[in-house]
């Protein structure tokens, strides 16, 4: 026996099978990564999801530059690079002059 | 004695003579006849003994039975009677002293006195008691102690009885006495002072010095009720100005700690399991009566140097558990235990009362680097608590503060919890661990108290230490900020599907937080699409950065409506996606649950019992689930019960698992070792392990656990354990003969 005094009105009626809703949310996990054709950063060898030696944040504090010859670094790693080169700024990596992508 | 028992009631009286009987008959005798005093003397020997144990024993007796309506005034005639002895003596003892310079003895002095009666004990000069009195006052008085403790143990009440009475006792027997004696000495004097000498000493002493003997004994007690107990401590406190317990109250707290907390219970060597759960005490509760003890010994001896003898086997203890760091950490972050996280916010603001007055550094072997010295000048001119105990901890590391007791100042509580480990590293690394659990667990991205609770250890440990957690921290609320900008855009809805619910997305940054507990679930494609178009707005929103979702992660809020009724549920996504599937079939098995989530069987069945313990499915046949359409009887009527989800497993991995994946690879180091050389002993493989890894690149392995991960192996039959080609009583390590043929 089972007395119900819930008001039937107040819930769709569903003929058959369960109506899930996700109300409010769906409270995730994700983890972001840079779209970069390597893991590790050329020169600092640090992963890119991390972040340069100097810095302390990474993502938007530490970003990645690409280079027309499709390598790419860290923007305060190849900056470095590219200030003490006296010449010709070249890529670390393939040696061809280092030309940000645009 | 027995002039005491004279005068007491009849009934008392009673017992006393029939118990007594012998002695008075001696005693009648020795009066009566003319006996020789060197006789007597020898015979006052023999019956003292017998009369002092008897009076003892009557005395606790009637104490343990009832105490009779006259015992008070017994008392007070016990002591009066003694108090004059005592006095009379002493002041014999000076006056001799003043005429004769002490050369005259006693018997002597005796003779010449030309009253017939004993001054002390009012009875005739022959038969003088005054000796016997006032052994038996020593007597009693040392054996007050014991009789106390054993009164104690059988209820509490008659110790505070017995207290009173003596007392009140006490305080007449003196005021009469000092009446009188007042009265006789000060009688038209008026040019000397006599207040001083009035004050005698003794009695406060013998007082206070039984008082701490029983206290001492119940030290443990007295620490295991902390606040409750400060009246015992405050006491105490009041009789350590009187006499030095020091020595008494170390053996005591160290005594029953190890008996009562510190069970040997690692007896065996190091287990993985077995430091997780070891038996004994709970690691929290030796926690928790550790900072009773600090706090309680923090009171009583500010110069901290009995808690540093006492905390030195309970640091010893709880090193040896693993569990330690997490217990210690996590009642820091627990909002419930106020103990530590009061801790930890008080430590910050210490009373200047407590504050070290004078504090020298001296320089330690170069451990103390320049910020070292910053902090420690600007706590000079700050004097900024926190700062010390910055420099404090860094002092740890060169093991003194346990060592050097020279400089005895009481370390905080957060620093003598974390010195526990010597080092900071393994603490950081468990309230990462932790933090990453409470962030992932809780999915609020509301992170203000850890923030704060972070401030504060960054305090503590230095902010290079806890970077990471920063990382972490400011990953949550970037995740707030991007989930609200996403889901305000309505970013979600992609061509004809638009989700019902919003989607907000925990983003780590995969670097800085610790390793996550792996798992796989296959969403429906109805679910995956939201997740998807999240991921495109992220794409959008941030340019050459994309996401990787962890789809068994996380918490789902939904409601299940059912026919005849709705509930609302917090659960893991685990659990709403295998609800989910129940939405276009009412009746599902465990195997085709599986196949469509990609779970273990076991999962799955472990999920749906959790539902079925709701009240929204039912096992209608083994490993068959039917949806609850309408409500039975025996589930409660719970139509939106917000239910959070218990679930033991953790999101984060925790030290241990560190711990093995180091060993792991350790292992290959041995495998590389052990084709090379055939059979290597276990210490051998552990001296080249020592070589071959530097030292602080992934931790110390020791001997122990070398020992245990190979003995696992041999278990796993990956390595042989040649027993029988012990050389030297040293076990060769050997790689099982199939393993080294691949190799």
């Amino acid at each position: 026996m089972i007395v119900s005094n819930f008001d039937n009105s107040q819930v769709p009626h569903i003929s058959s099978g369960i109506d899930l809703h996700v109300c409010s949310a769906w409270m995730g996990v994700a983890s972001w990564r840079w779209l970069a054709n390597d893991d590790n950063c050329g020169i600092c060898r640090m992963p890119f999801d991390g972040c340069c030696p100097d810095c302390k944040m990474p993502g938007d504090d530490c970003p990645l530059v690409w280079g027309q010859c499709s390598h790419c670094f860290h923007i305060h790693c190849i900056m470095k690079w590219l200030n003490s080169q006296q010449v010709h700024q070249l890529c670390p990596m393939c040696r061809q002059e280092w030309k940000f992508k645009e | 004695m027995i002039i005491m028992v004279g005068r007491s009631s009849r009934q008392l009286l009673l017992l006393l003579q029939t118990t007594l009987k012998p002695l008075d008959d001696l005693h009648e005798t020795l009066s009566a006849s003319e006996v020789p005093p060197d006789v007597r003397q020898s015979l006052q020997h023999t019956w003292h003994r017998p009369l002092i144990a008897q009076a003892y024993s009557l005395l606790s007796t009637f104490l343990f039975v009832h105490v009779p309506s006259n015992f008070s005034n017994l008392l007070l005639d016990f002591y009066s009677k003694i108090f004059r002895v005592y006095h009379y003596q002493s002041r014999q003892k000076s006056h001799k002293h003043d005429i004769s310079g002490g050369s005259l003895d006693a018997s002597t002095e005796e003779e010449e006195d030309d009253s017939l009666q004993c001054r002390g004990c009012e009875s005739e000069v022959e038969m003088c008691q005054c000796q016997a009195l006032l052994s038996t006052l020593h007597t009693t008085t040392q054996h007050l102690p014991s009789m106390l403790t054993a009164m104690s143990v059988l209820s509490r009440k008659e110790l505070t009885i017995l207290d009173k009475m003596t007392y009140e006792v006490m305080l007449t027997v003196i005021q009469d006495q000092m009446e009188t004696y007042i009265k006789e000495t000060c009688k038209g004097n008026f040019e000397t002072h006599y207040m001083k000498p009035l004050l005698k000493d003794h009695l406060k002493y013998l007082l206070h010095e039984h008082y701490v003997k029983v206290r001492m004994e119940q030290m443990f007690n007295i620490i295991i009720e902390f606040p409750e107990s400060l009246s015992a401590i405050d006491d105490l406190l009041e009789c350590s100005k009187v006499i030095n317990f020091r020595s008494q109250l170390i053996s005591s707290v160290k005594d029953s700690f190890v008996r009562r907390l510190l069970h040997p219970a690692f007896s065996h060597p190091i287990g993985f399991q077995t430091w997780l759960c070891g038996p004994g005490v709970n690691t929290a509760d030796i926690l928790t009566a550790f900072v009773s003890t600090i706090k309680t010994l923090r009171i009583l001896d500010p110069t901290g140097a009995v808690l540093q003898q006492v905390a030195e086997p309970v640091c010893h203890y709880l090193r040896k558990r693993s569990n330690t760091v997490r217990c210690i950490v996590a009642s820091i972050m627990d909002d419930n235990s106020t103990d530590l996280a009061g801790e930890l916010l008080k430590s910050s603001d210490v009373p200047s009362g407590r504050r070290p007055k004078v504090w020298q550094p001296e320089p330690l072997d170069g451990e103390l680097g320049p910020e070292l010295v910053l902090a420690y000048l600007s706590r000079r001119s700050s004097c900024s608590r926190t700062m010390y105990n910055g420099h404090l901890f860094e002092l740890s590391r060169a093991d003194c503060v346990w060592t050097d007791s020279t400089r005895g100042t009481p370390a905080d509580l957060m620093s003598l919890l974390s010195n526990i480990y010597g080092s900071s590293e393994v603490f950081v690394e468990e309230y990462r661990s932790l933090l990453a659990e409470r962030l992932l667990s809780s999915m609020s991205f509301n992170c203000d108290r850890e923030r704060r609770h972070l401030e504060l250890l960054k305090l503590k440990f230095g902010a290079s230490a806890l970077y990471v957690c920063e990382v972490m921290l400011k990953d949550v609320t970037d995740s707030h900020r991007i989930s609200l900008h996403i889901n305000s855009e309505d970013l979600l809805s992609t061509g004809s599907f638009s989700p019902n619910y919003n989607v907000h997305a925990m983003i780590v940054s995969i670097q800085f937080w610790p390793t996550f507990r792996e798992g796989k679930l296959q969403l429906p494609d109805k679910l995956w699409q939201p997740l998807r178009a999240f991921r495109k707005a992220f794409e959008t929103l941030k340019g050459n950065r994309s996401l990787v979702w962890k789809p068994h992660l996380g918490l789902v809020h939904m409601v299940v409506n059912l026919q005849d009724r709705a509930l609302t549920f917090t659960v893991s996504p685990v659990h709403a996606v295998l609800l989910w599937h129940f939405q276009d079939k009412e009746e599902r098995s465990v195997t085709e649950l599986g196949e469509l989530t990609g779970l273990p069987a076991g999962t799955v069945r472990r999920k749906m019992a959790w539902w079925a313990g709701q009240g929204v499915v039912e096992e209608v046949r083994p490993d068959v689930f039917l949806v609850l359409e309408e409500r039975k009887a025996r589930y409660p009527a719970t139509p939106a019960a917000a239910e959070e989800e218990e679930e033991g497993a953790t999101v984060a991995t925790t030290s241990s698992d560190h711990k093995e994946a180091e060993l792991q690879m350790y292992w290959t180091y041995v495998v590389g070792m052990l084709s090379n050389l055939d059979s290597l002993p276990l210490d051998r493989i552990h001296t080249m392990l020592r070589m071959f890894i530097p030292a602080g690149a992934a931790g110390e392995c020791s001997l122990g656990e070398l020992k245990h991960m190979l003995e696992r192996k041999v278990r796993a039959q990956e390595l042989c354990n040649g027993l029988c080609e012990k050389v030297n009583g040293t076990i060769m390590m050997r790689l099982r003969a199939a393993m080294h043929d691949n190799l």
